[in-house]
C-alpha cells in the first residue's frame, strides 16, 4: 500500500467496519443526567469590559486596511461586468435622503445613478441611503431600491432571531437582505460573557477565533463569515454573514445574506454608526 | 431533521431533545468509536457530548446545521477523552489476531490490523478530520465549518493523516503466509 488512494480506499473499507449502534445504556445514562441538568441560557452580568477588544485591536488594523481595499474595489469595478456588490456610498449622505438622480461625473458627463445601476444588475447595488434604526441605535448605508421593515419590538434576552423577527430591523433588496439589532447588556454583564451566550453558531469558530472588523467607530467581530444559509426562507439563501459589537453598553449585531461576498459585508459594515444613545431601550443601569 | 424538534429542544423541550438523541445516537456514536477506536472512550465521549449538546442548545442559532453542530461537540468531547487517558493508552498495543487459514483472509486481516495500528498513531485532530472526510462522507469545507477551523487547516490535517498512514504501512514487514515465507 504506497499509494494515497489505495491507503484511502483501505481505509474507508476498514472504518466501514466496527460498532453503528450506539449501546442503549450509554444513551440511557446520558439521557438520566440530562433530566437533572440545566440549559445553559446564563445571561452574565458585570461591568463590561473592553479586554477582548484590546486583544483585537492589532487585528482591527488589518481589517481596516482590508475594508479600504475590499471599498477601492468594488468602487472601481463596474457592476455590469461582476453582477452583484455592494459598494460604499461615494459621497457623505444625508439621512432619508430620496433615490439618487444623474450627477456629473469627473468627465463632465453623467454618471449612472445607483438607482438605475441596481436595477439592472441583480446584485444589492449602491450603498446610497441612510437607514436609521428607530429603536436600535444606528445608522447605516444601503442601496436605495431596497426595501426596509423596521423592528417593531425590541431583542430579548436569551431570544435567539430568526429570519423575519420583529426585533430585526429588516433591509431586502432582490438578491440579498439585511437585519440589524440590538439589545442593551444586561446589568454587570461583560462583553465576553455576551459573546460567549451568543456564540455557538454551527459555522463559527470559537469567539476568540472570529475576526475582527470596524463597525462604524467601534470594532466587532465576525462570527459568520460566508456559511451557507441554505435554511434561510424567503429565497435568500447563498452566503450568511454576521457580525456583533458591543458599544456604548449595547450588543449590536448585523447580518447579510444572499448573492454577496465578504467584502460587500465589509462595505456595509463601514457605512454602519453606532448610537446607543438614540436606542428606545435603555442600557441596564 | 425534524427542525421542529430542534426548535422544541432549543427552549427547554425535553421530550424533543430525546427525540433527537434517539435519531442522532448511533451515527455519533459510530464517529466517536472510529475516531477514538475504543468502546469505553467513544461511550464517554457519546454521554458527554449528548449532555453538552443538551446544556448548549439554546445557543444553537441555525436549526438547520443541528447535525453538524452536534459533530462537532462529538469531536470536541473525544478530543477531551482522549487528553484525559493519554497516559495510560499511550503504549497501547493492538494484539495480533489469531490468523484464518486462507492467504488472502490472512492478508485483509493483517491489512487492517496495520491500519489500526498505524491510525491510532495519529493526532487526534487528523483522526478526526479524516473520519469525517472518509467515514461521514463530508467534503473539506464541510469539515471545516463542522469543526470551526480554516479550510487549508482541514485539508492539511487530512494530508498528514494520509501521509501518517501512508508512512507507517510501508514501514511494515510483509505479512508472514502460512509456512513462514515472506509474501
Amino acid at each position: 500500500m504506497n499509494d494515497d488512494r489505495l491507503i484511502e480506499r483501505e481505509a474507508r473499507l476498514w472504518l466501514e467496519e466496527g460498532p453503528t449502534q450506539a449501546p442503549e445504556h450509554a444513551v440511557r445514562a446520558a439521557l438520566q443526567q440530562i433530566e437533572t441538568t440545566r440549559q445553559d441560557r446564563r445571561w452574565p452580568v458585570p461591568v463590561v469590559t473592553p479586554r477582548l477588544f484590546q486583544t483585537a485591536r492589532a487585528g482591527a488594523a488589518i481589517a481596516a486596511v482590508l475594508v479600504v481595499a475590499a471599498g477601492g474595489l468594488l468602487l472601481v469595478r463596474p457592476s455590469l461586468e461582476t453582477g452583484p456588490g455592494i459598494s460604499p456610498s461615494p459621497s457623505p449622505v444625508t439621512s432619508g435622503s430620496p433615490a439618487p438622480s444623474a450627477t456629473p461625473g469627473a468627465s463632465g458627463t453623467p454618471e449612472v445613478s445607483p438607482a438605475a445601476s441596481s436595477a439592472s444588475t441583480p446584485g444589492p447595488g449602491v450603498l446610497i441611503t441612510t437607514f436609521t434604526s428607530p429603536m436600535n441605535g444606528y445608522s447605516l448605508q444601503y442601496p436605495g431600491d431596497w426595501t426596509v421593515t423596521p423592528a417593531t419590538a425590541s431583542w430579548a434576552p436569551q431570544a435567539v432571531n430568526q429570519w423575519g423577527s420583529p426585533a430585526l430591523d429588516e433591509l431586502k433588496g432582490s438578491s440579498a437582505r439585511l437585519v440589524g439589532t440590538s439589545q442593551p447588556l444586561a446589568a454587570g454583564q461583560t462583553a465576553d460573557d455576551w459573546l460567549l451566550a451568543y456564540g455557538d453558531g454551527a459555522c463559527s469558530g470559537p469567539v476568540a477565533t472570529w475576526q475582527s472588523v470596524p463597525i462604524g467607530n467601534a470594532t466587532g467581530l465576525i462570527d459568520a463569515d460566508g456559511c451557507v444559509a441554505s435554511g434561510v426562507p424567503s429565497g435568500k439563501g447563498g452566503p450568511l454573514f454576521d457580525a456583533v459589537v458591543i458599544y456604548g453598553g449595547r450588543a449590536y449585531n448585523f447580518a447579510m445574506a444572499g448573492e454577496l461576498s465578504h467584502a460587500d459585508f465589509l462595505a456595509v459594515l463601514a457605512t454602519v454608526t453606532l448610537d446607543p444613545a438614540s436606542a428606545t431601550t435603555p442600557p441596564a443601569p | 431533521m425534524d427542525l421542529a424538534l430542534v426548535e422544541q429542544a432549543r427552549r427547554g423541550d425535553r421530550d424533543a431533545f430525546t427525540m433527537l438523541v434517539n435519531q442522532v445516537s448511533d451515527s455519533l456514536y459510530a464517529v466517536a468509536y472510529r475516531i477514538l477506536r475504543d468502546t469505553g472512550l467513544a461511550e464517554d465521549a457519546l454521554q458527554n457530548a449528548l449532555v453538552l449538546a443538551w446544556r448548549r442548545i439554546p445557543h444553537l442559532r441555525e436549526l438547520d446545521r443541528f447535525e453538524a453542530w452536534f459533530h462537532r461537540i462529538l469531536v470536541h468531547a473525544c478530543y477531551d477523552e482522549s487528553r484525559r487517558v493519554r497516559q495510560w493508552t499511550a503504549n497501547v498495543r493492538v494484539l495480533p489476531v489469531d490468523g484464518p487459514s486462507t492467504p488472502d483472509a490472512s492478508r485483509a486481516l493483517a491489512d487492517r490490523d496495520e491500519l489500526e495500528r498505524a491510525f491510532r498513531k495519529l493526532p487526534m485532530d487528523q483522526r478526526a478530520v479524516f473520519v469525517l472526510h472518509h467515514y461521514v462522507g463530508l467534503p473539506l469545507v464541510e469539515i471545516a465549518e463542522t469543526l470551526g477551523i480554516p479550510a487549508g487547516t482541514a485539508r492539511s490535517r487530512l494530508h498528514y493523516a494520509t501521509l501518517g498512514l501512508r508512512m507507517v504501512l510501508e514501514d511494515k514487514p510483509e505479512p508472514i503466509r502460512k509456512g513462514g515465507r515472506s509474501a
